[in-house]
């Protein structure tokens, strides 16, 4: 999947006067990340503007992705940028910090969904389920859409983790349980459970079955 | 063969939720810059506004509970002022009149009694003691101890740090500081004394101005940089030591007595001037640079006892040096402790008030030597002489922070930015040995790349 990671690179971070800069800017990352890396630990004013400019639409993806769009993605990202400062001392390799701010976003994506997991005890708030998407003009895909996010919504925090990583983010395994924090094990049996619940509640629900069953027509 | 529902599932919401306006807007990456900013240097910053509520309702339940049980121990020392134990308010100058003391009452149980014609404030409190300032005349201390106690008494140019303890002391400008103590310990610095003294048991310290006895109304000589600590009592060898221990043992016995008293004649800020008696200042003594003038306006309160460092740590710069010139900068910078002083010299920096700054930074490296922040201040000197374009200055300091610290928090950085400093006043050189020396000790520091191209031939 590295190749996914490099067309996303690429469009956050364009090496000037590259022709293909998915493929030229590569082996520059690590310098460019570990000089980022020295002014983050110096409280550079302009790093965490390079900051923000490298990874925030990378987190925002990744957060949208998980959560669906709702009015918290910018605070989820903010808060994303912030753990990454905070913690980008921690960073020894500068080759992995790209990996380390998806791992943080991933962990504030669980969190978050943890907390919604709680907030649904008081009243339903509407919000979690509200997805916009470019296809608002289109009805039907933004009600399928919207059907899968609540269909997501029931399978608990570390189950869709797993199947977000995987599915949507299309992960290989071990990076996936490396991103999630866990063993490759732990992960693919919650990647299991994660994707006979979801096609269970799916096969359940009438807008995803109605979905479901467009698709096996010919 | 038909895709598998969850992988149809994932590449829907893959294509799908993927906005035209996905990009972060400048309002965000402004935001963010200030939060991450905020947090270098706060120490710590809360992204975002959001509340969960059950875990909200949680917290405030726990918080309650936690406050109810740790109120007493979290909360600013509160201390009352007099025999009547009115409400003290932190800043505020205390006079004793010529003829009682005035007992200063705090909440930890320490006791503090200013004997006739002292003058002091007590600066600022935390909740494991507080800071006082002694403008002239004797006290008398009983420091409860506990094991978080900070006290600390300033007089003049000394400091005197308390954990717990019993003592009387005594200070003017002219006799300097004398210090008995009854029991415990306490660590005193100063000039001459920098590092710190430990006087402990039934010691007695006197700054060596007033052993050669000095007379009130004679110019104030320059403070000797030696002090000395004595045993208390024998009087064939110390007499001036024995006249002191007497005055001491009176002083003690008085104060004893006077506890028992009721009534008052302390002299609060805000209900009696604080003009202290005419005849209460050594005649003809000239002013001192080290010790406090008479003090601001009664009314003068410090916003919040909370220490400067702490609102350093907030981004509260303006009440720091708000709080600064209510005091007098320079008082601060010559009487204040440690770490007041470096929370000005932050503030300053911060502020933008260059000079300030550089004087709060040389009053740390003058009167705390050898300390971490008198060190850590020598290289902020070099990289304030950095960034007003003064590589002649710059290097100066990073020599002298690389000869103070050669293994210091802030060595690469040094050596890096000496390198570019003597780079930039056209001294190839030696530049190109400062490249050389960066390379040998930090092969692969952030200054390296550069260091090659430098040192290369």
């Amino acid at each position: 999947m590295a190749p996914r990671s490099t067309v996303q690179r690429s469009r956050e971070h364009p090496v000037p006067g590259s022709v293909s800069a998915g493929v030229v800017s590569l082996p520059l990352a690590p310098l460019e990340d570990a000089e980022l890396l020295r002014q983050l630990g110096e409280g550079r004013p302009a790093a965490f503007r390079e900051l923000f400019d490298r990874y925030a639409r990378l987190l925002r993806g990744l957060l949208v992705r998980m959560l669906g769009v709702d009015s918290e993605i910018d605070d989820l990202v903010q808060e994303s940028l912030i753990v990454v400062v905070k913690r980008s001392s921690t960073v020894r390799d500068p080759r992995a910090f790209r990996s380390f701010v998806y791992s943080v976003g991933v962990r504030v994506a669980r969190n978050e969904l943890r907390r919604r997991a709680v907030r649904r005890w008081v009243p339903w708030d509407e919000d979690v389920a509200s997805v916009r998407s470019v296809a608002a003009h289109d009805p039907v895909l933004t009600q399928t859409v919207r059907h899968i996010y609540q269909t997501l919504d029931r399978l608990g925090p570390d189950l869709r983790v797993a199947f977000v990583l995987r599915f949507v983010e299309g992960r290989e395994l071990t990076e996936a349980a490396a991103l999630s924090g866990t063993s490759l094990a732990t992960f693919k049996r919650r990647l299991s459970r994660a994707t006979e619940r979801f096609e269970l509640l799916a096969s359940r629900d009438p807008v995803l079955a109605r979905w479901i069953e467009e698709r096996r027509q010919p | 063969m038909t895709e598998r529902l969850s992988d149809a599932a994932g590449r829907m919401l893959r294509e799908q939720v993927e906005g035209e306006d996905d990009r972060p807007s400048m309002a965000e990456r402004a935001r963010f810059v200030e939060a991450a900013v905020g947090l270098t240097r706060a120490g710590e910053h809360r992204a975002g506004g959001r509340m969960v509520l059950l875990i909200a309702a949680l917290s405030m339940i726990l918080g309650v509970v936690a406050v109810i049980l740790i109120r007493d121990r979290d909360d600013p020392l509160r201390f009352s002022v007099g025999h009547e134990r009115r409400e003290g308010n932190v800043a505020d100058y205390i006079t004793a009149p010529r003829s009682d003391e005035v007992p200063l009452y705090f909440s930890d149980g320490t006791a503090i009694t200013l004997e006739p014609s002292a003058r002091a404030r007590v600066q600022y409190t935390t909740s494991h003691g507080a800071t006082v300032l002694v403008e002239d005349g004797a006290l008398d201390a009983n420091v409860v101890h506990r094991g978080d106690s900070e006290w600390t008494f300033t007089a003049g140019p000394y400091l005197v740090h308390v954990t717990g303890t019993s003592f009387v002391m005594s200070w003017s400008p002219s006799a300097g500081l004398d210090l008995q103590m009854r029991a415990g310990a306490v660590r005193i610095s100063g000039p001459g004394i920098e590092a710190g003294l430990t006087v402990k048991d039934r010691e007695h310290f006197a700054s060596r101005d007033h052993d050669r006895g000095v007379p009130a109304g004679t110019p104030e000589p320059p403070v000797d940089p030696a002090s000395r600590v004595a045993a208390a009592a024998p009087p064939q060898t110390a007499p001036e030591t024995e006249t002191y221990a007497e005055r001491v043992a009176e002083v003690a016995v008085r104060s004893t007595h006077a506890a028992r008293r009721s009534g008052s004649a302390a002299v609060p800020a805000g209900t009696t001037p604080p003009v202290p008696p005419a005849d209460d200042a050594p005649p003809g003594a000239p002013p001192s640079e080290t010790s406090p003038g008479p003090g601001p306006a009664p009314t003068e309160q410090v916003a919040s006892p909370e220490s400067w460092s702490t609102l350093v740590a907030r981004g509260q710069y303006g009440r720091v040096l708000e709080a600064a010139e209510g005091r007098g900068n320079g008082t601060v910078l010559q009487m204040s402790p440690e770490s007041d002083v470096e929370a000005l010299a932050d503030a300053a920096r911060f502020s933008g008030r260059r000079e300030l700054a550089e004087q709060s930074l040389k009053a740390l490296r003058t009167r705390f030597p050898g300390t971490a922040p008198a060190i850590g201040a020598t290289f902020l000197l070099g990289r304030m002489a950095d960034d007003a374009a003064s590589p002649s200055a710059a290097v100066k300091w990073y020599a002298t922070y690389l000869s103070e610290a050669p293994a210091g928090a802030f060595a690469a950085e040094a050596l890096g930015r000496r390198m570019l400093a003597l780079r930039r006043l056209n001294d190839p050189e030696s530049t190109r040995v400062a490249a050389r020396d960066y390379l040998a000790r930090f092969p692969n520091g952030p200054y390296a790349r550069i260091a090659r191209e430098i040192a290369a031939p």
